[in-house]
């Protein structure tokens, strides 16, 4: 950074926790009188990253700016820069190295404005909005420095959108086409320099793409703060590297593949997997862990191909993590269980409801619910009714802890371990579960999820009794239950879950489920009019509830209007660079 | 119709088959019927004599592209019908709000698919309304979308008579008919590449120029299509069977067809001299000298004259076309609009992010909306279009032609004879692809 550079401007870290609403009183002696509880986790201050540059919106209480941009004027909050002004103004001032998440570098000089009396162009990123500042961003001057700027951009630029991951979504290509659109004039050979290297655990540089416009450079020293990439070299011969013997591999590398306005950094897991303008996005949350970051889900038909994140100032900033875009394989096509299975057999998802049912009537029998912190608000709530109805004993399951930082990554695993909690009230957690159970305490089990890691003792246990699991896959648990009803993943489920932060997350189906899959509610409630108890509603009924609880806008109109759901095709929508 | 058959009046008229004749032929009385013989005199005395329902189509092989008449005949004459469309429909409307412009070619050419060169032109200038081109449209494009656009009209003329006639029993004219079609496909074939769905406009003009040859082949066929219309005018025009069928058969009142939305040849044959090309003329028609034909009697003759001529003032279009075509570009000069050549796309950069852009997201039309309607071969082609501003339409609706005029079919074959309503439905040309799109 030179001195020239603004400062920095500051914001108070801190984040507006929205707790869940009070669990309700346990209603039934059972719960009470269970031994040991697990206890909701601690509401920890967990803000998102914080972004280095204001957006322009005025913000009640702080001082604002007023000035005039193509004979607009408009007042904006002080300190923003030129660019985001002009964006409130529905103004797409053209930009490559600018990033509302990233510090200001200005090399790019795409985003050329007009300043009145100022005799030189100035980089509207870096330009600070000033009083009674006179702005163009369409003067023939600002037209001709954006044509030439592309022009340079574009000598030294691979002919590669063929075979470019980035084709489709490439912000290089929409410049071209939106300011440029002129043929070349350039008749010398092209520099080259190296192709698909290797720089990473995750990561592949094309160098020849790149416009050297730095976002990963410094998204890699702001963000994770590693600072891995460099650049190199001046003058045209100059490349994005890194240094020998430090690859590029912290927790948040991919996010350098978001940011990149080129193909020039591609992620090793999506190269070449499809074509981008094929996909369809799907807003929904990571279900990683219980940061529960704003993602949209890339899909074809009833495939997911790529995680990326959704800018949620709130929750996730910009970023996302790498072990969160990797969720998506839980996904997979070939493990999906589709049909119903009882005793290996599968059968129709009515037999199977009945044979629940059955196995579950009698006046003794003794139940265990299984929550899962992995599952929805919705399921865990429907879960909640009928262990009610059975006079169940409850207990609440989740993933084991995993790897944790100060940014994103939480050490709890679960998506919703909070709201599991929550809809189950005091219960026991999984030791107890195995030790109840390899003592025969219980007669039958219901599992909300398969995922549960369960040891070998409780498997075994689970022969001599009725076992029931919901399962969206295949799985170790799921394999040892006598009964496993066919359930949706979250690729394919209506649902909330609640983030460590306390707020609610909503997810949102991509494609419709195939075969017999149902979502875990909706399950439940069948399972329930199966043994002649009152209908418990669906899925989506709930997430009505919910959404009224929490007076969530999006959820209410995601259930109440099928065409809210409605993904996005990519090839039409704009490019996303 | 035969006249009723009567009975010899030297015997008393007889009321019931049983008192006639028995299965023998012998007249009744001479001897007493056998029980079984007795029990088919009986039945044959409740005999339906009264109306009946009778299911024309949709795979009736004289229903051209699947139309359905549900006719309530009374012996032969059609006391009512329920014309019935939609087996052809493929929802172009819907299916254009998901392509590109550029993309939508290829699905108009399914319109009229006996004429797809026109579907082609009226499309594509209706983009060019939207996007406010019009005017700058090349002259040689205009000329070559002339050119290919009559040669069409000529053969949409021609697979209408030769299918026609060929119904009524003329398969010399089909084979004739089809022949002359050829030449004219061969020619469009020759430009386009494709025989019958050229998709070869483009939006701001023509895919590509004519062929080097193409003035010399297109005279030597236009010689060869006169000469086998004059063929199929001997044969048929004087011919008491053809003219039996055709005159006064079918007819419509001039008021009628106006009220029902007629343009093109059906409305000419009523005697209204509506023709686009001159009435609100387009492109480059304004150069040529050539007549819009009419003819009395809006009945299936008076559709075939007015047929007949058109070919030979389309063919007289093309000579003038040819004769003043100017040299130069057949696409407007803008990347914007007009695709790179492929030395650029394989070459630069630039040339290859125009091509994926235009081919990816399709050409951008400032939202608003347009209505072009240009002299199809059936008559008045519109393209109404909503853009919002993206690379595809908000909405394309096409006004097809002989949707109108299949409209009017009931009111044309009522009265008539069974037997007519595969002339009448003949004549009026209705395009199954166009009709219920």
């Amino acid at each position: 950074m030179t001195s020239s550079d603004p400062p920095v401007p500051s914001r108070p870290r801190s984040a507006t926790i929205i707790l869940p609403p009070a669990p309700p009183p346990p209603p039934t002696a059972a719960r009470a009188a269970a031994s040991s509880t697990v206890k909701p986790p601690e509401n920890r201050d967990a803000p998102a990253p914080v972004a280095p540059n204001l957006a322009a919106t005025p913000v009640p209480g702080e001082p604002t700016v007023t000035l005039t941009i193509d004979g607009e004027t408009i007042e904006v909050r002080k300190g923003t820069n030129v660019l985001e002004a002009a964006k409130l103004l529905g103004r797409d001032i053209c930009h490559f190295c600018y990033h509302p998440g990233l510090t200001i570098a200005a090399n790019c000089r795409q985003c050329l404005v007009e300043v009145e009396k100022n005799p030189k162009l100035q980089p509207s990123c870096q330009q600070i909005v000033g009083e009674g500042m006179v702005v163009h961003t369409e003067s023939p001057a600002v037209l001709e420095a954006r044509r030439a700027m592309l022009e340079f951009t574009l000598k030294n630029h691979p002919i590669d959108c063929p075979i470019c991951d980035k084709a489709g979504e490439c912000t290089l290509q929409r410049h071209y086409m939106d300011h440029n659109h002129h043929l070349t004039r350039v008749d010398v050979a092209k520099i080259r320099k190296p192709k698909h290297k290797d720089i990473g655990r995750e990561i592949v540089l094309d160098a020849e793409r790149c416009i050297l416009c730095s976002r990963c450079v410094r998204f890699c020293e702001e963000i994770p703060g590693t600072g891995e990439l460099a650049m190199t070299f001046r003058g045209d011969h100059e490349i994005l590297d890194i240094a020998e013997g430090h690859p590029l591999d912290n927790a948040y590398s991919i996010n350098v593949v978001d940011i990149c306005p080129v193909g020039a950094l591609t992620s090793k897991d999506f190269r070449f997997a499809i074509r981008a303008w094929e996909l369809k996005a799907t807003p929904t949350t990571c279900q990683g862990c219980a940061t529960g970051c704003a993602v949209e889900l890339h899909h074809k038909h009833e495939n997911a191909y790529r995680v990326m994140p959704r800018h949620d100032p709130a929750v996730n900033g910009h970023w996302m993590c790498d072990e969160g875009r990797y969720t998506y394989k839980e996904l997979d096509a070939d493990a999906r269980i589709r049909h119903a299975r009882v005793d290996g057999q599968q059968v129709p998802l009515d037999h199977a409801i009945a044979a629940v049912a059955k196995r579950l009537q009698g006046r003794n029998k003794k139940v265990a619910a299984v929550f899962s912190g992995t599952s929805t608000n919705e399921s865990n709530r429907a879960l909640d009714d009928l262990a009610t109805m059975l006079g169940a004993e409850r207990f609440v399951l989740g993933r084991p802890p995993g790897k944790t930082d100060e940014l994103l990554r939480d050490a709890d695993k679960n998506a919703n371990m909070r709201g599991a909690i929550a809809a189950a009230g005091a219960a026991k957690h999984e030791g107890e579960l195995g030790l109840e159970l390899a003592g025969r305490a219980y007669d039958a089990v219901i599992f909300l999820d398969g995922t549960f890691e369960l040891s070998e003792v409780v498997r075994s246990a689970l022969g001599a009794i009725t076992s029931v699991c919901l399962s969206d896959r295949v799985t170790a648990l799921a394999q040892a239950c006598a009964i496993v009803l066919p359930a949706t993943s979250w690729g394919e489920s209506l649902g909330t879950t609640i983030n460590r932060q306390g707020r609610l997350r909503v997810l949102q189906p991509a494609w419709r489920p195939e075969g017999d899959r149902r979502d875990r509610a909706d399950l439940i409630r069948e399972i329930a009019l199966a043994l002649g108890e009152r209908d418990l509603g669906s899925g989506r009924d709930r997430a009505r509830a919910i959404a009224e609880e929490f007076d969530h806008d999006g959820l209410r109109q995601l259930t109440t209007t099928p065409a809210a759901t409605r993904p996005t095709l990519l090839r039409f929508s704009h490019s996303r660079g | 119709m035969s006249a009723p058959t009567t009975l010899p009046s030297a015997r008393p008229v007889a009321h019931t088959i049983a008192e006639t004749y028995d299965h023998r032929g012998r007249q009744a009385g001479e001897m007493p019927l056998s029980p079984s013989m007795q029990q088919f005199a009986d039945e044959a005395e409740r005999l339906p004599t009264d109306e009946l329902i009778l299911n024309m189509g949709p795979s009736h092989p004289a229903m051209h592209g699947t139309v359905r008449c549900v006719l309530r005949v009374d012996g032969e004459t059609i006391k009512d019908a329920d014309v019935q469309i939609g087996y052809l429909h493929r929802g172009f409307e819907k299916e254009s709000e998901a392509a590109t412009y550029t993309q939508i070619f290829p699905y108009v050419d399914r319109l009229n698919y006996v004429s797809p060169m026109l579907n082609n032109v009226g499309f594509a200038m209706a983009v060019e309304k939207l996007l406010g081109i019009t005017a700058q449209i090349p002259e040689r494009a205009e000329y070559i979308r002339v050119i290919v656009g009559e040669l069409a009209r000529v053969a949409d003329h021609l697979t209408c008579l030769s299918a026609a006639i060929s119904e009524l029993g003329g398969l010399t004219v089909f084979f004739w008919g089809n022949r002359a079609r050829e030449h004219v496909w061969e020619l469009l074939e020759d430009v386009s590449g494709a025989r019958m769905t050229h998709s070869y406009c483009r939006i701001g003009g023509v895919a590509w120029d004519l062929t080097r040859d193409f003035d010399e082949k297109c005279r030597g066929k236009i010689a060869k299509i006169r000469g086998l219309v004059v063929d199929i005018r001997k044969l048929v025009e004087r011919n008491r069977i053809f003219l039996d069928r055709m005159e006064g058969v079918g007819c419509i009142s001039a008021h009628d067809a106006i009220s029902y939305g007629f343009t093109g040849p059906c409305l000419r044959a009523c005697g209204v001299a509506y023709d686009v090309r001159k009435d609100h003329p387009y492109s480059v028609y304004d150069h040529f000298d050539f007549d819009v034909p009419i003819a009395d009697g809006g009945d299936n003759l008076a559709r075939y004259l007015v047929r007949i001529e058109e070919m030979e003032q389309s063919l007289r279009i093309v000579e003038q076309a040819l004769v003043q075509i100017p040299p130069g570009a057949v696409i407007v000069d803008d990347p914007l609009i007009a695709l790179p050549a492929k030395r650029e796309v394989y070459n630069s950069i630039e040339g290859m992010i125009a091509h994926f852009k235009h081919i990816m997201d399709g050409l951008v039309v400032p939202a608003g909306e347009a209505y072009s309607f240009t002299e199809g071969g059936n008559g008045e082609l519109g393209f109404y279009i909503v853009a919002d501003g993206t690379g595809r339409p908000y909405k394309n609706r096409c006004r097809p032609p002989c949707f109108y005029i299949t409209a009017a079919l009931r009111q044309m074959i009522l009265g008539a004879n069974l037997a007519d309503v595969v002339p009448i439905f003949g004549s009026i040309n209705m395009i199954g692809g166009e009709c219920d799109r």
